[in-house]
């Protein structure tokens, strides 16, 4: 099989229709028909030269189409299908969070303003699972192209940005109301705002040891922190790629939503175990993994491409 | 097959510089356009505006079967459709109306 009839039937299986009628089949047959006779000339040197070009204009084209294509205005049904994603990532953190405050209303001992006060934790720690759950269900019964997706992406993109404005702006007093009523006296991470977490790492940097709290584990959590606005964003992409390239993810959304979160789990309890004290920075592994994941999930054979290959 | 999302019908530099191309000449390969503009149409995206043109109506193409035995994928000629010739027309009559020395 030659290389042009290789990168066709890999790219067959990827793109749709129209960009292979319309870019990939045109530039390929270029590339065969300039090398084919730069080879009869016997010029094997300009053979490859043409090959070189005429590859690099493929994906120079490939680039240019995506580009057009994420940016065309989105069809009425791929509306539809963001409406309803969008309702469905606030239907689902939104009654989480209530089941959680509820729990705690009729469990915890403490009185219920102060289980309310952990509300907007509880948005930050559940809208990822919402995220997951809003974007699978809703793209279930619908394809995903590159205009949906750019848009679900911006989706996760704000729910990314609320999540680090609410943990930037409205944990930090709220976490201070929590500790002083409880009669904490340790600041914890989580009720610092950036510029105060930068200026406790630096007094932790100058203390050296005699502070008693090792600044590597520090520096984990800010980065921790830091990282947690982002996973809306990750798992978001993640949770695309899965509804675009699995049946099952279409056919189970409720499971797969569970299993995509025990996994984030277990990555961030082995990112923990493994970097906290060496490697702060080790506390981005878990969205860097399921981003790698998503991104590798994007190469595979779209179930589309199998569906009409056997019907 | 039906476009993706609908397309106005307008007509870029590079359109109009294809339509030109394709009304002078008759059929051409889409490298064929790229070697006769003079490095105004580009290879790497030549296919990008002939496949938009082709969605909107003002050309179209026809595969270029190989010679017998040859294999290889088959190469595509690109013709103007009436549409496309009206709409070059239209541009044109336009232009001069609006810029009486016009003339490309």
């Amino acid at each position: 099989m030659t290389s042009t009839r290789f990168t066709y039937r890999w790219l067959e299986r990827r793109c749709a229709a129209r960009t292979m009628r319309y870019l990939v089949e045109p530039t390929l047959a270029d590339v065969e028909s300039e090398c084919k006779e730069a080879r009869l000339r016997g010029h094997q040197w300009v053979s490859r030269w043409h090959w070189m070009i005429g590859y690099l204009a493929l994906l120079k084209a490939l680039a240019v189409h995506a580009a057009a294509e994420a940016n065309a205005p989105l069809t009425s049904l791929d509306r539809a299908v963001l409406r309803r994603a969008c309702r469905l990532v606030a239907f689902t953190t939104a009654s989480l969070v209530s089941v959680l405050m509820l729990i705690g209303l009729v469990t915890q001992p403490e009185p219920w303003d102060v289980t309310l006060l952990s509300m907007p934790s509880a948005v930050v720690r559940l809208l990822p699972i919402g995220i997951v759950f809003g974007v699978l269900a809703a793209l279930s019964k619908s394809s995903v192209g590159l205009r949906l997706g750019r848009a679900v992406i911006v989706v996760g993109l704000l729910c990314s940005a609320a999540s680090s404005a609410v943990q930037e702006w409205v944990i930090p007093p709220v976490q201070h109301i929590l500790r002083t009523g409880t009669g904490g006296q340790q600041k914890s991470v989580a009720e610092m705002t950036f510029s105060e977490l930068r200026a406790r790492a630096s007094e932790l940097e100058r203390e050296g040891n005699r502070a008693g709290y090792p600044l590597p584990l520090f520096l984990f959590r800010v980065h921790g922190r830091i990282a947690s606005g982002l996973t809306p964003l990750a798992l978001c992409a993640f949770a695309l790629a899965l509804a675009s390239r699995t049946r099952a993810a279409r056919r189970r959304p409720v499971w797969v939503t569970c299993a995509v979160l025990v996994g984030y789990f277990v990555a961030t309890v082995a990112a923990t175990i493994a970097t906290a004290i060496r490697f702060p920075a080790g506390a981005w592994l878990p969205n860097a993994l399921f981003v790698l994941l998503s991104l590798l999930l994007w190469l595979r054979v779209s179930p589309n491409h199998e569906a009409r290959q056997t019907t | 097959m039906p476009p993706s999302h609908p397309r106005a019908l307008t007509l870029s530099a590079k359109e109009l510089l294809v339509l030109e191309r394709l009304v002078s000449s008759g059929e051409q390969y889409g490298l064929q356009l790229v070697t006769a503009s003079a490095g105004q149409l580009k290879r790497g995206t030549v296919y990008v505006t002939l496949g938009r043109m082709e969605e909107k109506g003002y050309i179209t193409s026809t595969t270029d079967a190989p010679p017998p035995g040859a294999g290889g994928m088959p190469r595509r000629l690109y013709r103007v459709t009436p549409l496309g010739r009206r709409m070059l027309r239209a541009w044109t009559s336009g232009a001069t109306r609006l810029i009486p020395g016009y003339a490309r």
